[in-house]
């Protein structure tokens, strides 16, 4: 059965791989010169930058075709036909897991390191990350899952929008001060689904330190040691070169 | 002479590393932080070797691959830990050692076991260094006679033998993850007429794609997502006093560690396979050669030597192609050549000559990260094995910030962070239809290689492709490609099929007069 389930993925993928090889074709046809001249240079075919993408694209065309022709010859175009018809729901969550992990990356990459001082994204992201999976209890996932998506699509209306602008302009590190506000909400709301459960309780603890030991470790060594510049040094950063130009 | 002068640079240049303090505590931290990674599942020395490369940018060459070398050796080794004590590998490399090296643990032999892998390793590591200092300079002086054309096709015999073997599904599932990477290679702007290819406008695409995020994205995010999706869970670590050299059992087994060492070398020298296959074949070639097979399984001393014999051995042996021809030998070779370009060295025939000391040096690091493994293992596993017991929702975590701040550190870009994610994506997609990842990494790697000298080559033969078929080694190389290419299919299957048919038709007693 997971055979047959794996060539049904492929007969998908093989037309994904398929139609792939004639995109790269075609753009390369299109917008790079396979003769003529470019800068000044007089181009041949073989000496062509669109030479290579030309027979990779190809290349990818016929591994498709080989992937199809036999994703077909084991069932997977039937049982792709079939489950059509059929459509399954996955009772096992792990959908939601990994909903939940793609949503605290993409969050943390796209969202809060852009814009965001690098301490708290990274203590934000370690936070819901850690307490998603380690809080192991029958619909907490969902509840913290629902709990983060909604901040984050709030937050991401306020960058569209550009309110975090004009927000920081009145005071320097306001979106600074929202997130982090976000952060103790978040924390106040796992608190609250925890209840009087004195394991949880331990893990949320755990959870917590786990969230600021390890970025307190790493950016200002990356900061201080390595000279690496942070993508964004807001008011935390800030607050660490205080005290470290304190010390000195 | 030449070999005495060269022996004698050898130990010189070990002695020279040794005495001096910065490096010995650069290379046991590394080695120690690479038993560390290895032993925790979802970490690899794939991994290790690249979050390493991040923060080896500002040190010297030397020191870098002081660090790199010792996290490599130390991660390989690593891998055992959790396939004895817990029975979950920290590695790919490791998988076979559980098959016996668990078994052991529950008769109560753990401390043996670990005995077993830590003197193993060392062995397996010393003999890879041996083949590395003896062979890589004879490579590399052949190399130089290699023109465009064998170059092109070496790229490409690269990556269709990685595609070819670390394919667990079909293989032509691993050609396809390296044609992936070859596209993914020829992004931003070409090397010969600078003209940009597949950047739809987007200026920070114009450099092409940084090798460094593009595969701590290949590695780490799959992990991540596997380990965290699947609930990995770390039973309780089976207990051990101490852990001994064992060299008793050692001596028994000499002949299994000659012949897993030299399957873990052929293994390591072949592009993009990797020690977890250089395992497991020696793994099935001590079976086949033991006298009792049927106690393998259930605590055979020799599956464990040959295993941990084979698998550090490879090290050694994908170095030889990685320094030689700038092919890696295995994915944590892949993050050697990253770190390697990042410090203005560029591995390749022309190696001896622009860096004339570099091998020597390779060997002697590899040499004394062999001896800080072993003393590490030996007397800190104890210590090792608690970071077992740290749950994998608290340490995924912590290494997505690794690999985020690993991602950004080397060109303090945040689009290396927008490129790292989306590639992570697409590996773990990849991975779990049984698309290897590795072909991917070493297309990305030889990319550039393959386009600049396919182009180069027809350049010099004005656009004819003769020379492929007229120059021998081009020949050669052209002959396996076709042939690896041609016996996947159906109609090659079934054609060797009657061809045998048709052969031991011809043996028969009756052919022979014989009844």
């Amino acid at each position: 059965m997971e055979k047959v389930e794996m060539r049904k993925k492929d007969f998908i993928t093989s037309f994904i791989l398929i139609a792939f090889g004639i995109f790269m074709i075609l753009y390369t046809i299109v917008e790079i010169p396979m003769k003529d001249s470019w800068g000044g240079v007089m181009n041949v075919w073989f000496v062509s930058p669109g030479l290579f993408p030309v027979w990779i694209g190809g290349l990818i065309i016929i591994m498709g075709i080989i992937l199809c022709h036999r994703a077909i010859k084991d069932g997977g175009a039937k049982k792709f036909f079939e489950d059509l018809s059929h459509q399954k729901k996955d009772s096992s969550g792990k959908t939601l897991r990994f909903l939940g992990i793609l949503l605290v990356i993409v969050a943390y990459v796209y969202l809060y390191i852009p814009r965001i001082d690098y301490f708290l994204s990274t203590v934000l992201c370690l936070m819901v990350f850690i307490s998603l999976f380690y809080l192991d209890r029958p619909g907490f996932l969902k509840r913290l899952f629902t709990f983060y998506l909604a901040g984050c699509l709030l937050f991401l209306i306020v960058f569209l929008v550009g309110i975090d602008k004009q927000l920081n302009e009145r005071f320097l590190y306001f979106m600074d001060l929202l997130v982090f506000l976000f952060f103790l909400a978040y924390f106040t709301y796992c608190r609250i689904l925890i209840g009087g459960d004195g394991v949880l309780k331990k893990k949320l603890r755990t959870t917590l330190i786990m969230s600021i030991v390890p970025s307190l470790v790493l950016i200002p060594s990356f900061k201080y040691f390595l000279l690496v510049p942070l993508p964004v040094e807001g008011g935390f950063i800030e607050l660490m070169n205080i005290i470290r130009y304190a010390l000195r | 002479m030449f070999i005495l002068e060269r022996i004698l640079d050898f130990y010189v240049t070990v002695l020279s590393i040794a005495f001096n303090l910065e490096n010995i505590l650069l290379l046991f931290g590394s080695v120690i932080l690479g038993i560390i990674f290895g032993a925790m599942p979802g970490l690899t020395a794939t991994l290790g070797v690249g979050l390493l490369t991040t923060l080896t940018y500002g040190i010297s060459t030397n020191a870098a691959m002081i660090t790199l070398l010792g996290m490599y050796v130390g991660a390989v080794y690593g891998g055992s830990y959790g396939s004895i004590c817990v029975n979950i590998p920290g590695t790919a490399a490791a998988a076979a050692t559980a098959m016996d090296g668990y078994p052991l643990a529950c008769k109560g032999e753990a401390g043996r076991a670990l005995g077993l892998t830590t003197t193993s390793s060392f062995i397996g590591t010393m003999i890879g260094m041996f083949f590395l200092a003896v062979f890589a300079p004879i490579i590399s002086t052949l190399a130089l006679q290699f023109t465009s054309f064998e170059f092109f096709l070496l790229a490409f015999f690269g990556i269709m033998i990685s595609g070819g073997l670390t394919g667990q599904d079909l293989a032509y599932k691993g050609w396809i993850s390296g044609l992936i990477g070859l596209f993914l290679a020829i992004i931003g702007r070409d090397r010969l007429q600078f003209f940009p290819r597949f950047t739809f406008g987007i200026s920070e695409l114009d450099g092409g794609l940084e090798v460094v995020p593009v595969l701590i994205g290949a590695f780490g995010i799959p992990q991540i997502i596997q380990v965290i999706k699947d609930q990995l869970s770390v039973g309780e670590a089976k207990k051990f006093q101490r852990v001994l050299p064992e060299l008793k059992i050692i001596s028994k087994h000499v002949t299994t560690i000659v012949r897993s060492a030299l399957i873990g070398v052929g293994i390591g020298a072949v592009p993009g396979i990797g020690e977890d296959i250089a395992a497991w074949v020696s793994y099935g070639a001590a079976k086949k050669a033991s006298k009792h097979p049927e106690n393998f399984g259930k605590g055979e001393y020799a599956g464990v030597i040959s295993c941990e014999t084979g698998n550090n051995a490879c090290i050694g042996g994908a170095i030889i192609p990685l320094l030689t021809l700038g092919i890696p030998g295995s994915p944590p070779a892949v993050m050697l050549l990253g770190a390697l370009m990042i410090h203005n060295v560029t591995p390749g025939p022309m190696i001896s000559i622009e860096h004339p000391h570099f091998i020597t040096e390779m060997t002697a690091i590899l040499c004394l990260a062999s001896f800080a493994m072993f003393i590490s293992g030996i007397f800190l596993a104890k210590q090792v094995v608690k970071v077992l017991r740290i749950p994998p929702p608290i340490f995924m975590p912590v290494v997505l910030t690794l690999c985020v701040i690993g991602s950004y550190a080397l060109g303090t870009k945040v689009f290396n962070l927008y490129l790292m994610v989306p590639v992570g994506i697409l590996a773990y997609f990849m991975q779990s239809m049984g698309y290897p990842i590795a072909p991917l990494v070493i297309g990305v790697i030889l990319g550039p290689m393959a386009d600049e000298n396919l182009r180069r080559a027809l350049m010099v033969s004005q656009g004819s492709f003769l020379p492929f078929f007229t120059r021998p080694v081009a020949l050669i190389l052209l002959f396996i490609i076709v042939w690896m290419f041609v016996s996947q299919m159906t109609f090659y299957k079934r054609f060797t099929a009657w061809l045998k048919c048709k052969i031991f038709k011809r043996k028969p007693a009756e052919d022979m007069g014989v009844r």
